[in-house]
C-alpha cells in the first residue's frame, strides 16, 4: 500500500474486522474504524445499486441503427469492381478489345469464302513397278483392276531374287479442270454441259466472281 | 514427416484443412469472434458482426450514459445511438492494435464530456434529498429511500470524479484500464475514486449508521 489513496482498495475487500493488523494499522493512520466501515458500505451498496438497475436500450436504438447501418452498405459492391483504373489502362482494354473483335470477325469472313471454292488440279502419277513374267502392258491392266477407278495407287508386290526389276512409268491422265485464280473461277469449255452451267451468266461472259 | 502417394507432406493438407473449416465456422458465428475482429468486418459491411457487437455492449454502454448523464433514459437512449453510429459511420477510425473496449469507453467518455459542456445542467436530487428524511421508515422504503438518496450522490459527483466511481463500479475495470480510458495516470485515477467514495460516504453516512 503506497498510500492513502489506495485505502479504497482495502474498503473493496471487506470490513475493518477482516482485514489484516498491519492492514488495520495502515488504515488507523488515516480514518476511523467507523469511517472506514462506512467506505465499505458504501461501495457495497453502490454495486448493490448499480447491478439492480434494470435499464435497457429502446428497441427504437436498434431499429434506427439497422437502417442507419443498411443506408451506409447498402450500395457497396464488392472491392474488386469498386477498384479505380487508370485512364490509360482502360483506353489499352478498349483497344485490345477493339482489336481482337476484329480480329475474330476478319477471320470468320475469310473461313467463308474458302469454303466455297473447289479446287480441280491434273496431275501425273510416276509409279514404280516390278517387272515379272508378264508384259508391261498385262501387269499395268492387272494393278489398275486393283485400284478404285481413276485413281492409281503404288502396289508393292514381292520380287523374287532371281527376277530383274526394273522402273517402268505409268501416266494416268485424270480429268482436266481450269486453272484456278483466287477468287475467280474460270470454266472453260463447260459452256452448256448441265442446266446448271448454262445460265445466262455464263453465256454472257463465261466468268463468275 | 509422413507423405502421401504423390509425396507432398499430409500435415500440410490437414492444417489447410483444419484452417478451412475454423474461418468458415467463425464467419457463420460471429460470437466466437474477439470486439476487434468483429470490428473489421464491420469495416467490411457485415451487418451480422455489427449485430454481434451491439448485443455485447448496447446495454452496458446505456447503462453507462444513464450513469453518467444524470440517470435520464432518454439521453442515455440518445446517447448510445449516437455511439453506435460513430462505428457504422466511421468503422476505420479504430486501429486494431487498440483494445476496442478501452477505444470504446474512449468515445463514450468524450460524448458525455461534449454533454457536460454543451449544457451545464443543476444536478437533479438536490430537492429529492433535502426530503428525503421525510419518507416514513419501513424497510421496503427505507431501501428505495436508499437507493434514492446514493443515486443523487453519485448525479452530484464532479464530472471526472463520477466517470471514475463508474467505470470502477458499475463496469468493473481495473485501475489500469480505467487510467487508459481517461488518458490520465493511474495515481489521478486512485485519487479520483478515493474522493468519489468519500463524497458518497458522507451522504449515505447518516443512513448506514441508522441501519447500524
Amino acid at each position: 500500500m503506497n498510500s492513502k489513496q489506495e485505502l479504497f482498495t482495502l474498503a473493496e475487500q471487506g470490513l475493518f474486522d477482516a482485514l489484516s493488523p498491519e492492514e488495520q494499522s495502515l488504515v488507523l493512520q488515516s480514518m476511523s474504524q467507523e469511517y472506514f466501515d462506512e467506505w465499505h458500505q458504501s461501495i457495497q451498496a453502490s454495486q448493490a445499486f448499480f447491478k439492480q438497475q434494470k435499464t435497457e436500450v429502446d428497441y427504437a436504438v436498434k431499429y434506427n441503427l439497422d437502417q442507419a447501418f443498411r443506408m451506409k452498405y447498402a450500395g457497396k459492391r464488392s472491392p474488386w469492381i469498386q477498384r479505380t483504373v487508370p485512364l490509360w489502362q482502360a483506353a489499352a482494354a478498349c483497344f485490345l478489345v477493339a482489336l481482337l473483335s476484329w480480329a475474330f470477325l476478319d477471320a470468320s469472313e475469310t473461313e467463308k469464302i474458302t469454303e466455297t471454292i473447289y479446287i480441280y488440279q491434273t496431275d501425273t502419277i510416276f509409279q514404280d513397278a516390278p517387272i515379272v513374267n508378264e508384259s508391261p502392258q498385262e501387269q499395268a491392266r492387272s494393278m489398275l483392276k486393283t485400284t478404285p477407278k481413276n485413281f492409281p495407287v503404288i502396289s508393292k508386290q514381292k520380287q523374287k531374287p532371281n527376277q530383274q526389276a526394273e522402273v517402268i512409268s505409268v501416266n494416268f491422265e485424270l480429268e482436266r479442270m481450269p486453272k484456278v485464280n483466287d477468287s475467280v473461277v474460270v470454266f472453260q469449255n463447260r459452256m452448256g454441259q448441265s442446266v446448271k452451267d448454262d445460265t445466262l451468266l455464263m453465256n454472257w461472259g463465261g466468268v463468275i466472281f | 514427416m509422413s507423405r502421401n502417394k504423390y509425396g507432398l507432406p499430409i500435415g500440410i493438407f490437414y492444417d489447410v484443412l483444419t484452417y478451412v473449416k475454423t474461418f468458415t465456422y467463425r464467419m457463420k458465428h460471429y460470437s466466437n469472434l474477439s470486439d476487434e475482429q468483429l470490428m473489421q468486418f464491420i469495416a467490411k459491411g457485415k451487418e451480422t458482426a455489427f449485430n454481434e457487437l451491439y448485443r455485447r455492449y448496447a446495454d452496458k454502454m446505456h447503462r453507462f450514459f444513464y450513469n453518467m448523464l444524470y440517470q435520464d433514459e432518454d439521453l442515455a437512449n440518445d446517447f448510445t445511438q449516437e455511439l453506435f453510429l460513430k462505428i457504422i459511420n466511421n468503422p476505420k477510425a479504430f486501429n486494431p492494435k487498440w483494445k476496442f473496449s478501452t477505444w470504446f469507453y474512449t468515445l463514450a467518455k468524450n460524448l458525455c464530456k461534449n454533454e457536460y459542456r454543451r449544457v451545464s445542467r443543476q444536478p437533479q436530487f438536490q430537492d429529492l434529498q433535502e426530503n428525503s428524511s421525510v419518507i416514513p421508515a419501513t424497510s421496503q422504503l427505507e431501501r428505495e429511500q436508499e437507493q434514492q438518496l446514493l443515486a443523487s450522490a453519485i448525479a452530484q459527483l464532479e464530472p471526472y470524479h463520477r466517470e471514475c466511481f463508474i467505470l470502477r463500479y458499475q463496469q468493473g475495470f481495473n485501475l489500469k484500464v480505467i487510467s487508459e480510458i481517461l488518458g490520465c495516470p493511474e495515481g489521478t485515477v486512485k485519487s479520483r475514486v478515493y474522493y468519489a467514495i468519500q463524497k458518497i460516504a458522507e451522504q449515505l453516512g447518516p443512513i448506514l449508521n441508522d441501519k447500524n
